[in-house]
């Protein structure tokens, strides 16, 4: 019986904790559905759930379908509003075509008008001036502001394919904001605090924003954590991830199996998929790479090189039926040299 | 959306005593823990050099523990 919370989690030498996980893990598995889309309460924040989600986590896709992420702003400003909605207005990114009424470009000549919507400046803060002056960091481009709400831009490109694309991502332009944010929303917790939810994530740039608690930030792109925050961050997050989905569906799994996948995944120091490419493709054994995947490869691989497999794992023990190194089977009976001549000699004698 | 948690745990570099130490308490050679790169933001943070340990706090619902990553080369 175990005393304490914390005693549960020990478990005995030898114990196949691999194979439980992966029971535990995928017996609750065949029973989730297939449906992805999920609006997590009031706030318009779309991320992937379900078995979908989990799959992107153990396959370590590149970059999640709905990426999002949690600012949280520094404790000074937590419960200003207006600090807040500060940093959420450098957050939130804003396009030149979301500026804008309409525009007029003549390909001939390399000019094109920008006719500002004054409703949508105001609401952003901006200006004429401001929206030019960011317009102009593009070294190609000629800008000038022509009135209060009109801007012309020249460039004369080599083909008029070339003008065409050049104005194409004019209007595309990051004015405001960090690129790659489609959406922020500020929330408020219960404890009176705020934060930022955004769709997109680009921890690198929402780091460098002043009052941005720049080590708290939450963001399910794990590659893009791996990056900045380091490998035990995306540990973390690929456990929380996993249990926060399993949660969401229905099912309670312990954590101390989720964390396993995790600490498998993030053994090596980088992010590693669970399946051939990752985790079970780098066995070190060739029988048990070729009783998963891929069998004829890996056996004629091994033969042409010249692998030897030293037998230490568990399947490939089972495939050539050698008792298996764990549990039980882990234990090696030893006898000291004089005591089997002591019991030799009693033996003789009976 | 998961609530808000932080998600580096603390980082400690080990003295070669310490990880001596830490390997025999374990029964396996340094290179046999968990890994962590060189160019990882925090043991950069903490100039750790390949062939050194890393002692991670760890704080989760399997209770409060220490974990282990032995620098290597990127």
């Amino acid at each position: 019986m175990a005393k304490s919370s914390d005693d549960s989690f020990k478990v005995a030498t030898g114990e196949a904790v691999g194979v439980i996980a992966a029971q535990s893990i995928g017996e609750p598995g065949t029973q989730m559905v297939l449906r992805s889309f999920h609006t997590a309460g009031i706030s318009s924040v779309v991320t992937t759930t379900g078995l979908p989600r989990i799959l992107e986590i153990v396959d370590a896709r590149k970059r999640p379908k709905f990426p999002v992420m949690e600012v949280k702003p520094i404790k000074s400003i937590e419960k200003n509003y207006e600090k807040v909605r500060g940093i959420w207005r450098k957050i939130e990114e804003v396009k030149m075509s979301s500026l804008i009424r309409d525009f007029k470009e003549d390909l001939k000549t390399g000019t094109l008008l920008l006719n500002l919507d004054k409703e949508k400046m105001s609401l952003y803060e901006v200006t004429a001036g401001t929206v030019a002056s960011k317009l102009s960091k593009n070294e190609s481009l000629t800008v000038s502001v022509e009135e209060s709400d009109v801007i012309k831009v020249k460039f004369k490109g080599k083909t008029t394919a070339q003008t065409r694309t050049t104005f194409v991502n004019t209007i595309n332009a990051n004015i405001l904001g960090v690129k790659g944010i489609i959406k922020a929303n500020i929330n408020q917790n219960e404890d009176g605090t705020f934060v930022i939810k955004t769709s997109g994530s680009n921890l690198e740039e929402v780091m460098e924003i002043d009052g941005v608690d720049k080590w708290n930030i939450y963001s399910n792109d794990m590659f893009e954590v791996l990056k900045f925050y380091g490998i035990e961050a995306a540990r973390n997050l690929i456990a929380n991830e996993l249990q926060e989905v399993i949660k969401e569906e229905g099912f309670s799994i312990s954590f101390r199996h989720i964390s396993l996948v995790a600490d498998a995944m993030t053994y090596t120091g980088t992010i590693r998929s669970i399946g051939r490419h990752g985790v079970a493709g780098d066995k070190e054994s060739v029988f048990a790479r070729a009783a998963y995947e891929e069998t004829i490869k890996h056996f004629t691989n091994a033969s042409v090189f010249g692998e030897e497999d030293k037998l230490k794992g568990v399947s490939e023990n089972i495939l050539i039926g050698k008792q298996i190194g764990l549990g039980t089977g882990m234990i090696k009976l030893a006898i000291k040299k004089e005591d089997l001549a002591r019991i030799k000699k009693k033996e003789a004698k009976e | 959306m998961v609530a808000p948690h932080n998600l580096i745990p603390e980082h400690k570099l080990l003295s070669e005593s310490e990880a001596k130490n830490t390997a025999k308490k374990y029964g396996i050679p340094l290179d046999k823990f968990p890994k962590i790169l060189d160019a990882d933001p925090q043991a950069k943070k903490l100039n750790a050099k390949p062939g050194q340990l890393i002692a991670i706090t760890r704080e989760d619902p399997t209770g409060k523990y220490t974990y282990y990553r032995y620098v290597v080369m990127a």
